[in-house]
């Protein structure tokens, strides 16, 4: 069956679904390219002034107009930023007189360091803390921590941060409160100071985290096969080992995916906290300096990997799924 | 079923909404910190924005809390620090409500052409992170209150028309709402006498959710210089400003992050158990 009807027919179902989802991917960056060049080309703040100041002459601004291309109509514009993506120049730098490309690279790295950190953190932490009291929801255990996750949920990173870096930071002074480090060495060089930022990330995702495993934890073990299982006499672990939590991977491997989304957005702000040295300090800071073509290229990029991410979870969760599987 | 009873339902469903412990904890937590943001402006203590001390001073019989980085009266900051964070809240959500069910029951009554235009700008928004969209219409506007409230309004667009389709699918087809379409009811007539009585549940809801995602972007964007600008009091900028000073006066950066922190639990409490009575219902 798998081979007939249809000139896609002759593609494997999977084959087919991945080259789909992918291809519609592609589409949707190009879409947010243009909303994010268009948000910040055509929305009315004056980029002249914030650059150079208000007491700007005419033949400077003029000058800047030129630098900055915005003399070009807007089309040829947005074709060539477009282009040169495809070749990998995301452009110049205003501020830094740089490439953005040597200039986000180092960074980036510096960010995937923290929040892969972060992640390789929280997963057990929140799998084990999820299933244990989805497997006694409503016990006295499973209502303490959903009290406790309700709050880390609301707290935000600026918030827990800046209570961290105090206790830690000032109060103990055991831990930088900032976190620099030689650039040549990257944050590895000194673990230290990434301890933080990761706690940081790790305490505000953990109580949105857990909840996803817990839900779907609790619901298998309400379900018909959990029951037809104790009914059958099977043993109380058995069950939960066998049944109950071998049917929550699907939902934590979409918490997986939630988690990795949150992080590119709570670098940002966790970076600003600590003024860890990521893309997404130089993301906050270029929005000061009215870079444009830092923030334009930085904002594609992680849109970008925001929507792999989708991608690879959609992906990832339909092969393991049987129904979803078949239904192909 | 006309306006008036369709208040009437949502009063009766507030009233009907019986309090569990965590539930009164947030109440209780969010009458006080609401209570100091909006009172505090009236208490009459020395201007936010004076100088009045040495910078990074300590807690003195003067000025109980201490100076802020530059030597200003740190309990007026904060007692000042509130009331825009949580009017500019309300501000974007309000927004962002009354857009959010209009694009979703449009979304859910027209399933053609329109439903589809609006979905697929849903999807796009969703596509972003919300840090993202944020620097980007700060880089587009101009950093300021309004770009913090058009971006705080923006990115709950999306959320809120999902859940409002939703919710209008599932009473597009129930047995009156379809006698009053063979009726000849329609536009916007038909809406509010037919449609958003029976969504008003989901309404009730949703709008905690809102304010909670509001207040956390809002404190964020001021955090990161986006959003008021110095030498306003704001609780989140108030962190960022005395950040520098932590070692100092640890008070400048503690008291305003406890307060955001109880503004968003609280809210996120209370707006937990409004979403939690609407699935008991």
């Amino acid at each position: 069956m798998t081979r007939s009807g249809g000139a896609s027919g002759r593609r494997h179902p999977i084959a087919a679904y991945i080259a789909k989802r992918i291809g519609s991917g592609l589409l949707v960056v190009l879409a947010e390219a243009i909303v994010v060049f268009a948000a910040v080309s055509f929305l009315p703040g004056n980029v002249v002034t914030a650059v150079l100041g208000r007491s700007v002459s005419p033949q400077g601004a003029a000058l800047l107009i030129h630098q900055l291309g915005l003399d070009k109509p807007w089309p040829a514009r947005l074709v060539t930023w477009l282009a040169g993506f495809l070749r990998g120049d995301l452009g110049q730098s205003l501020a830094a007189h740089e490439s953005v490309t040597s200039l986000a690279a180092p960074r980036l790295i510096n960010s995937t360091i923290l929040a892969l950190s972060a992640l390789v953190l929280l997963i057990p932490f929140a799998v084990g803390v999820g299933a244990y009291t989805g497997v006694r929801a409503g016990h006295w255990a499973d209502r303490v921590l959903s009290s406790v996750t309700l709050t880390l949920i609301a707290t935000p990173e600026f918030v827990m941060g800046s209570l961290l870096a105090y206790i830690f930071g000032v109060s103990l002074h055991i831990l930088p409160a900032v976190s620099l480090f030689d650039p040549g060495t990257g944050p590895l060089g000194e673990p230290a100071v990434l301890v933080l930022p990761v706690v940081t990330l790790v305490l505000v995702n953990f109580g949105y985290s857990a909840r996803i495993v817990r839900a779907g934890v609790a619901e298998s073990m309400q379900s018909e096969y959990v029951k037809m299982a104790r009914l059958n006499g099977i043993p109380e672990r058995r069950v939960v080992w066998r049944y109950g939590l071998r049917n929550a991977l699907a939902p934590s491997i979409q918490m997986l995916a939630l988690t990795a989304q949150y992080l590119i957005g709570g670098v940002v702000v966790v970076e600003t906290v600590f003024q860890y040295p990521g893309v997404g300090l130089l993301l906050v800071d270029s929005a000061g300096t009215r870079d444009i073509a830092v923030i334009q290229a930085l904002a594609v990029v992680l849109a970008a990997i925001y929507i792999g991410v989708n991608i690879a979870t959609d992906i990832t969760i339909t092969l393991v799924t049987p129904r979803l599987r078949t239904s192909l | 079923m006309s306006a008036a009873s369709a208040s009437r339902t949502l009063i009766s469903y507030v009233s009907r909404w019986r309090s569990g412990r965590v539930t009164k904890v947030g109440v209780v937590l969010l009458v006080a910190v609401v209570g100091l943001a909006l009172i505090g402006p009236l208490i009459n203590t020395s201007s936010p924005t004076a100088f009045l001390g040495a910078p990074l001073s300590p807690p003195s019989r003067d000025l109980l809390l201490g100076t802020d980085i530059l030597g200003r009266d740190l309990l007026s900051r904060v007692l000042h620090g509130g009331i825009t964070l949580i009017s500019l809240a309300v501000l974007a959500s309000v927004a962002g409500t009354i857009v959010g069910v209009s694009a979703g029951v449009l979304a859910g009554l027209r399933p053609g052409r329109t439903g589809q235009v609006i979905m697929r700008a849903v999807d796009l928004l969703l596509a972003f992170p919300a840090i993202v969209l944020l620097l980007v219409l700060a880089t587009g506007l101009g950093p300021g209150p309004t770009t913090v409230v058009i971006a705080a309004f923006i990115i709950q667009l999306p959320g809120a028309a999902r859940v409002y389709r939703a919710a209008t699918l599932e009473v597009a087809n129930l047995p009156y709402v379809e006698s009053a379409r063979l009726r000849g009811e329609h536009g916007l007539a038909f809406v509010v006498r037919e449609i958003l009585p029976n969504i008003a549940r989901t309404l009730a809801a949703d709008t905690g959710n809102r304010f909670t995602v509001s207040v956390l972007l809002i404190a964020s964007a001021n955090f990161l210089g986006l959003g008021l600008q110095p030498p306003a009091a704001d609780w989140g900028l108030m962190i960022s400003e005395n950040r520098p000073g932590l070692y100092q006066q640890p008070l400048g950066v503690i008291v305003p992050a406890v307060l955001i922190a109880i503004l968003a639990i609280s809210v996120n409490m209370v707006a937990d158990s409004l979403a939690r009575r609407d699935e008991s219902l």
